[in-house]
């Protein structure tokens, strides 16, 4: 299996030093490109003018943030489950940058929202689940690092995980009906505009630019702590 | 395993009584949260009314999140974890009673004393019977989060600031739905849908918690 293939560090050290100078420049072409044509080269929206070209940085941050859970999700499986050596590492270097990628997806669109909405926060379901998620990347981070050796918080930090996982859909649904019943959905609704292609082709690039940029900075992470931790038994050897 | 329950059990409810001060304390603690609300919000009696459902959601899930480290952690340092481990029964009995007693001697005590908070804070009476039996069953369920928590925390630093900050994101469908379940009589919707998410989400919950609990206990006994 591919998967057992990269178990050993040394195999994935020299992968990630293959792929993140690709990938990096892949990152630097789509970000270029997509804030040129976000900036320039699309055009404003007819009803929210130009404060609609935020949506080129909310809308990837808040995939990116999401599937950064998932992603979080599966390397706990893989680490409880088939004690994947390379889990926790991949675990705890994907947590921080999906933790950014929600503040990041909360800021701008809060940002968006004072133009818009006139308010820069409404407890709206959308916002308050992307809200929640934010606390289970804080609570899985404090969690990691609550031990006095950080080897002995990487199991709690993986069940949490999971049940995280589990337990998400759970209050995304909880929050959506909440919202619902107490709150008109006329906020969210700008007109109920399907996207044209001048808009999408923008959005796509940013968002590949984007999670590209997320992998990259995952790699680079896991790279360094696998390093960090080979210096620090070259010193034990010592 | 159910012999292994019943002597957990047994042990736990003893020791729950040996140590009534903490659940006096858990009480108190429950009381002055709710009378934080009228002195903030000021003492008008129909915004009170309208609140108290939330105020005794808010204070009764706040009163039992401080408790959740004290769970496991002695019985780990006195050795009755690796006891039953070894013994070969496997963990799972111990979790249940675990649970099982801290739901008896937690969260129904709370349940008892929440017709008073009602009355202080002047909930309409014909509310209390729909908001004692959500409660009831989104304690259940936030205790056997609280569980979780205490496992997954077991030898943290700060375990129990650690564990209240893990439990409230997962225990959010609990405060909604069982607000949404209190609340539905006086918009004069029946109550049963609401209820019925509430005891899914606490299903949900109860599928989950053993594993987790038990996955967090070996964690913490292979550390040792």
């Amino acid at each position: 299996m591919l998967i057992d293939k990269y178990a050993n560090p040394t195999r994935f050290l020299r992968l990630a030093g293959l792929v993140i100078p690709w990938l990096g420049a892949v990152t630097a072409i789509c970000l270029i490109a997509g804030l040129y044509m976000a900036f320039f080269a699309s055009p404003a929206d007819y009803q929210q003018g130009e404060t609609v070209r935020i949506m080129y940085v909310h809308v990837p941050s808040a995939w990116i943030a999401l599937s950064s859970y998932l992603g979080l999700g599966i390397s706990a499986l893989f680490f409880l489950v088939w004690r994947h050596p390379l889990a926790d590492v991949a675990a705890r270097a994907i947590a921080p940058v999906g933790t950014v990628f929600a503040i990041l997806t909360l800021a701008t669109g809060s940002l968006w929202g004072r133009p818009m909405w006139g308010t820069w926060w409404v407890w709206d379901g959308r916002l308050t689940s992307m809200l929640v998620l934010l606390f289970f990347f804080i609570g899985y981070l404090a969690l990691a690092s609550g031990f006095e050796r950080s080897e002995r918080g990487a199991r709690p930090a993986a069940i949490l995980a999971l049940v995280g996982c589990i337990n998400l859909p759970i209050v995304k649904f909880s929050v959506d009906w909440w919202n619902t019943l107490h709150q008109p959905a006329s906020i969210l609704r700008s007109g109920g505009v399907s996207i044209d292609s001048s808009m999408l082709w923008p959005l796509f690039t940013m968002f590949i630019g984007l999670q590209s940029l997320f992998i990259v900075l995952v790699l680079i992470q896991m790279q360094s702590t696998l390093l960090q931790k080979r210096l620090n038994r070259m010193q034990l050897e010592e | 395993m159910s012999r292994a329950f019943f002597i957990c059990l047994k042990r736990d409810i003893a020791i729950g009584w040996q140590n009534a001060g903490d659940l006096i304390a858990q009480l108190g603690f429950y009381l002055m949260i709710a009378t934080l609300f009228p002195l903030a919000v000021g003492p008008a009696p129909e915004q009170l009314a309208e609140l108290a459902v939330s105020i005794i959601w808010i204070a009764a899930l706040l009163s039992v999140a401080p408790n959740f480290d004290k769970h496991f952690s002695s019985d780990l340092d006195t050795g009755w974890i690796d006891q039953i481990a070894l013994s070969g029964r496997g963990l799972f009995g111990y979790v249940a009673a675990k649970g099982t007693a801290q739901i008896t001697m937690s969260a129904l005590p709370l349940l008892i004393f929440t017709p008073v908070i009602a009355g202080l804070l002047g909930l309409p009476n014909h509310l209390l019977p729909v908001l004692m039996l959500s409660l009831l069953i989104g304690m259940i369920g936030l205790n056997l989060l609280g569980l979780i928590a205490a496992a997954l925390t077991l030898g943290a630093r700060r375990a129990g600031l650690l564990g209240a900050v893990l439990v409230l994101p997962l225990a959010l469908p609990l405060l909604i739905f069982g607000v949404m379940t209190s609340e539905a009589p006086i918009m004069g919707f029946s109550a049963a849908p609401h209820l019925a998410l509430l005891c899914a989400s606490v299903l949900v919950i109860l599928v989950i918690a053993p594993l987790a609990c038990i996955a967090g206990l070996r964690a913490a006994l292979e550390d040792k």
